[in-house]
């Protein structure tokens, strides 16, 4: 066995005898059996003169190492019996800064909102944000040329640099509505979250992009009973289990009866607060039925199918739930925002 | 809209106060949004008599006036008020608003000083009440009325004003009598209908005027009438107090009287002065490309073939269901009126709309779609209002062109269907009460099996399928009364494709891995500034905005190094200098996701980009390490592992965004060519631009070719129960040595005992010479299999020395 082999086996035995040493005599004991002066280190050591000289330097040198390392050990070791005796330990050091990343707000919020609907069975998609007007409008049953579409001011993009004539920036995650059911055969259950854009001046309340999360459901005999109860359920598992819903006739051309809907003010609880603006209500999302138009579109039969369609702002939401006033600091990116949630 | 709360009750008689008006309609799909207490405008407003009014000297034109407002002091006590009026005199009564009124516009009444002298008022003009635009001089109120009086009770307007938000689908609601309707459906009362009588002179309109319409499409029906003998002034006080209390400001009642039926009936009309008709015909027809027209805003605008004309023939009169002309506008000389009511196509005057870039009342209305039925009643009322207020004298009978009649549809309306939409039934004599209710007719009252034949009258163009009559249904019985129940929990079949669920899977460890590494989110908006996105990838194509709300955001971004550079540049503004952020987004430009098409998405590619600049937080173990383009390599060495991807390449590359030499290609793929992305350290014109002083490092990868680099799991790896022998050397090596290439070149040479070789320790300085660089090396050995012999090991450290010595020139400092 060559000396280096030796050293190499003694490491190993120190460290398991240290390794079970119960005390700190015991500690004391395992050291003078391998470092003491008559101890097994030293013993291999003597042995050292013997070999040839260029054999020497790397045995003294392993040997040092085996040394430090087995005194580090010893010391590690004693420190774990009695810690609060070494009076070179400041316990109010600060530790270690293990930081970890914060995800951005609306992504979780995007996230929050899509957990609750998975458990409820509801598929997460997605879509282009860069759309034709027939996905963006046609199929959603905006006619040419309809009042309804300056409800949705809409971005247009430039047949220029190789791009094809007629494309815009999607005003709605509905787009995912038509290529969900464009690719798959009813019963759907689908949510969609994304990145939204309407042409809107830049302010505290309005930003000309936003997200969105649409929800769909179509089947034998899915009813406006069936949208109202998913929406009440979210509702009160994503804020509060005492939240109440009012829903207001509106106009959407991809639904019909439409709805907007409005939820009890979770500060004040209906009685009236500037968060509600003394109204005891927030506007927190849109929906109706599916208008026949949307199914027969994409070659749904409306006589035999029917279903719910909704969507929510994110960017909305999430002001309600952490009451921020201004929607730009979602795209400022500032740390001392972001690192908040 | 605007509509006038008396207005409505005078029409559907019911008890409900202005807010319980509003909460119902709005429950009921006619969202009305304000209510107004137009008694509570005149808060602080009252009858003032003017005690005396001198000029001021270093004014040229205002005034110092002393107004009494207390009639127990006979105006001793008075305020002292600057007024700018030329009119304004002593002894006038005059409107004050004193300290603390608020006007119709949120100005606020204060106290004020003005050449050293005390303004502790206004005398309001009628503009400044938005009683009419007549701003030239102060309202001076008659001599009968007592001073101090509260000004709500000489403008007699006890009512509210109804603000509504109507949805475009419900054109039938944007009047009085709209409104109504559906007041009387919600409550049971019965509508009483203003009554329509005319006293008609015995000539006939016809014998003055023909109506031809040349585009039948555009125009399908033009009515007129004549008036003559009109004295054109002010409006009586009720007409004008039902104008203001629906938003309408009083002009003279000629004017009033078209606005006021257009607000009534919804029916826009049109006053013309006659004698601009002298061809004694109205011709209506499409302008020709180019023409210019002024309207009467005085402004003049450039007209194409969209737009249609009122014409006598050969001059241009009115933009048909959009502007009159200034030309033939009612003046103070008018005696003869041409009245129109006309029923105007609504997509052709939306083209018409945008053509003249106008917007107004009589657009609004056409564009949704009016009664194309109600023209006859709403010129008849129009002439006999015109008879009452201006003492015209209407001639015998209307000229009506009116080729093809517009017909009431029937649709059919199965109660059963209503159930399967709504999950509760309503009963079949309920349905036919709600829908009798709104006015639309049930042509088989009564019927038991087949489907509820429902008569639409023409005021209700939205309605022509029977999810309509579903709708409206729903909206009066209310969505409150339809009960929630549980259908959205059936099962469905959620399957996803493969691509797309290897790329939502490859995202979702990206995502944690980064937080995990503390590395924060940041969320681009997409668009951006087509300049700046110039600087950062020159020559590469963007996708442009056509409209653009202003250049910052007038493209789309085609790279993240554009979005994470903005957030660097805000937060290194605001002091915050350690920067760890990254971003999983879509970028855009012209086809480039035609090859990779999970989502169908054309133009956009997900990435995921991330910047460093800066430092980890200091600490006293660590001390200060810096946030660099090392932290970056480790970052793709931990998205790597927990992503299972295959190797990845730095291949020197030009990026103008990086500095050059320090700037690379990342590649991995099959044959390892494939670029999937960039990294370099930022080039610092770019840093400049973006006011960051201080080294950025960045690297954008491309999420699709990371998702083809997944490598298949290579199932359980026995563990091995041999201890492993470490081995350190420390060399002196050339600069020009890439450690990275002679750690891999270790790792080959050693072999398969060879578990890993690190990097423990580089240095530079005083101990070492120039030109080199020491590095110190850890090697690990072990065998799967047996424990290794220490001369086993040593054979093959010494194998490494010398291929470190052949191959890189090292000179071995120490074992
Ligand atoms: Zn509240």
């Amino acid at each position: 066995m060559s000396v280096l082999s030796q050293i190499e086996s003694l490491l190993a035995k120190a460290g398991a005898e240290l390794q079970s040493a119960a005390s700190a005599d015991e500690v004391e004991q395992v050291k003078v059996r391998y470092l003491g002066r008559k101890g097994e280190l030293p013993g291999i050591l003597k042995g050292v003169k013997d070999l040839p000289v260029e054999e020497r330097k790397p045995v003294g040198a392993a040997a040092n190492k085996a040394r430090v390392m087995l005194d580090g050990q010893v010391k590690a070791k004693l420190e774990s019996f009695d810690s609060s005796s070494d009076a070179d330990f400041d316990y109010t050091l600060p530790g270690s800064p293990l930081t970890v990343g914060r995800p951005h707000l609306l992504v979780r919020t995007m996230a929050d909102i899509a957990e609750i609907f998975s458990r409820k069975g509801f598929l997460v998609a997605n879509g282009p944000e860069i759309e034709s007007d027939r996905y963006n409008f046609g199929a959603l049953n905006f006619p040419p040329d309809h009042p309804a579409r300056d409800m949705q001011d809409t971005f247009y993009l430039r047949e220029a640099n190789g791009l094809p004539e007629g494309l815009l920036l999607r005003t709605h995650t509905s787009n995912v509505q038509v290529r969900q059911f464009e690719s798959r055969t009813p019963p759907v259950k689908i949510i969609a979250p994304g990145k939204v854009f309407r042409h809107e001046a830049v302010s505290s309340r309005a930003y000309c992009v936003f997200h969105q999360v649409e929800g769909f459901q179509v089947g034998t005999d899915i009813t406006l009973g069936d949208l109202k109860g998913v929406l009440l359920a979210f509702c009160q598992e994503y804020f509060a289990e005492n939240i109440e819903l009012r829903f207001r006739p509106s106009f959407f051309p991809f639904t019909e009866p439409s709805a907007e809907v409005d939820m009890s003010c979770l500060l004040c609880a209906g009685k009236g607060c500037s968060i509600c603006k003394y109204d005891g209500w927030l506007e927190i999302l849109g929906c109706g039925m599916i208008d026949p138009n949307v199914m027969s579109a994409v070659g749904y039969d409306p006589e035999v199918l029917s279903g719910y369609a909704f969507g929510m702002g994110v960017e909305r939401i999430a002001m309600l739930k952490h009451r921020i006033t201004d929607i730009r600091l979602f795209y400022e990116n500032d740390l001392r925002f972001l690192r908040q949630f | 809209m605007k509509i006038s709360y008396n207005w409505v009750r005078d029409i559907a008689p019911v008890d409900w106060s202005p807010e319980e008006m509003a909460h119902r309609l709005t429950l009921a799909g006619t969202a009305c949004e304000t209510v107004i207490d137009l008694s509570a405008r005149f808060a602080k407003m009252v009858v003032g008599r003017v005690e005396s009014c001198v000029a001021i000297e270093k004014s040229d034109h205002l005034r110092h006036a002393s107004v009494s407002i207390d009639k127990e002091s006979a105006g001793k006590e008075t305020l002292s008020i600057i007024c700018g009026a030329p009119n304004v005199a002593a002894g006038q009564l005059v409107a004050v608003a004193q300290v603390g009124a608020v006007m119709p516009d949120g100005m606020k009444i204060e106290r004020r000083k003005m050449f050293g002298i005390a303004s502790e008022g206004m005398i309001l003009s009628e503009r400044e009440l938005e009683l009419s635009d007549e701003h030239e001089g102060i309202i001076v109120l008659p001599e009968n009325l007592e001073v101090g009086a509260p000004l709500a009770t000489v403008f007699g307007v006890d009512d509210y004003t109804l603000e509504f938000e109507l949805t475009p689908n419900r054109p039938d609601s944007m009047c009085a009598i709209g409104i109504a309707r559906d007041v009387a459906a919600l409550s049971g009362c019965t509508m009483n209908r203003p009554e329509i009588s005319l006293t008609e002179s015995s000539e006939k309109s016809s014998d003055i005027i023909q109506v031809e319409i040349e585009d039948t499409e555009f125009c399908p029906r033009y009515a007129a009438r004549v008036i003559r003998g009109v004295k054109v002034g002010p409006s009586p006080a009720w007409l004008r107090d039902r104008l203001v209390a629906s938003g309408q400001s009083s002009i003279n009642n000629v004017v009033d009287v078209t606005n006021y039926v257009m607000l009534e009936f919804g029916q826009p009309l049109h006053a013309f002065d006659l004698s601009r008709f002298d061809s004694g015909k109205v011709v209506v027809k499409r302008a020709k490309a180019k023409e210019k027209f002024v309207t009467l805003d005085e402004i003049e605008r450039e007209v194409d073939e969209s737009v249609l004309m009122i014409t006598n023939g050969s001059d241009y009169l009115a933009a048909g269901g959009v502007m009159g002309g200034l030309n033939s506008s009612i003046t103070d000389d008018t005696t003869d009126v041409l009245l129109e009511a006309a029923y105007f196509d609504p997509s052709s005057i939306r083209k018409s709309k945008r053509t003249l870039g106008l917007s107004t009342d009589s657009s609004a209305r056409f564009e949704r779609g009016i009664d194309p039925n109600i023209t006859i009643i709403a010129i008849d009322r129009a002439a006999q209002l015109l008879a009452e207020v201006a003492g015209g004298e209407p001639l015998a009978g209307v000229v009506d062109n009116y080729p093809k009649p517009i017909e009431p549809l029937l649709v059919d309306l199965r109660p059963e269907r209503c159930h399967q939409i709504l999950g509760v039934e309503v009963k079949r004599p309920e349905i036919e009460k709600i829908l009798s209710g709104l006015e639309l007719g049930i042509a088989n009252p009564g019927a038991k099996t087949e489907a509820i034949s429902v008569k639409v009258p023409t005021f209700r163009p939205d309605i022509t399928r029977e999810i309509d009559l579903i709708e409206e249904v729903t909206r009066i019985l209310g969505f409150d009364n339809i009960p929630t129940t549980k259908g959205y929990l059936a099962a469905t079949d959620n399957r996803k494709t493969e691509a797309v669920e290897i790329q939502d899977d490859l995202v979702s460890t990206l995502w944690q891995t980064l937080l995990g590494v503390g590395f924060n989110e940041i969320c681009g908006s997409g668009l951006a500034d087509g300049r700046l996105l110039e600087l950062i990838d020159p020559g590469e194509p963007q996708i442009v905005v056509a409209n653009p709300i202003s250049d910052e955001f007038g493209s789309m971004r085609n790279s993240l190094a554009y979005s994470l550079l903005n957030a660097a540049r805000v937060n290194v503004t605001h002091q915050t200098v350690d920067l760890q952020l990254f971003e999983l987004g879509n970028i855009y430009a012209p086809g480039i996701g035609k090859k990779d098409n999970v989502l169908n998405a054309d133009h956009e590619r997900m990435r995921l980009g991330v910047l460093v600049t800066g430092q980890l937080q200091p600490h006293w173990k660590t001390g200060r390490d810096n946030l660099d383009f090392y932290t970056l390599k480790g970052v793709i060495d931990s998205l790597r592992g927990e992503a299972r991807l295959a190797e990845l390449k730095l291949v020197p590359a030009k990026y103008p965004v990086f500095q050059s030499g320090q700037s690379f290609e990342l590649r991995g793929g099959v044959k390892k060519d494939k670029v999937v992305g960039r990294i370099g350290n930022v080039s610092s014109k770019l840093l400049k631009r973006f006011d960051i002083k201080q080294s950025v490092s960045l690297m954008e990868l491309d999420i699709a070719e990371l998702s083809r680099m997944i490598q298949p799991g290579r199932g359980y790896q026995a563990l091995s129960k041999f201890p492993a022998s470490d081995r350190d050397l420390s060399l002196l090596l050339d600069e020009s040595v890439l450690v990275g290439e002679m750690l891999k070149g270790v790792e080959r040479v050693g072999g398969e005992l060879v578990e890993k070789a690190v990097v423990f320790d580089l240095f530079r300085g005083k101990q070492v010479p120039e030109g080199k660089k020491s590095v110190a090396i850890s090697v690990r050995y072990r065998s799967a299999n047996k424990s290794l012999e220490s001369s086993e090991v040593d054979g093959l450290q010494q194998k490494i020395i010398v291929y470190l010595k052949q191959e890189f020139k090292a000179e071995i400092r120490e074992k």
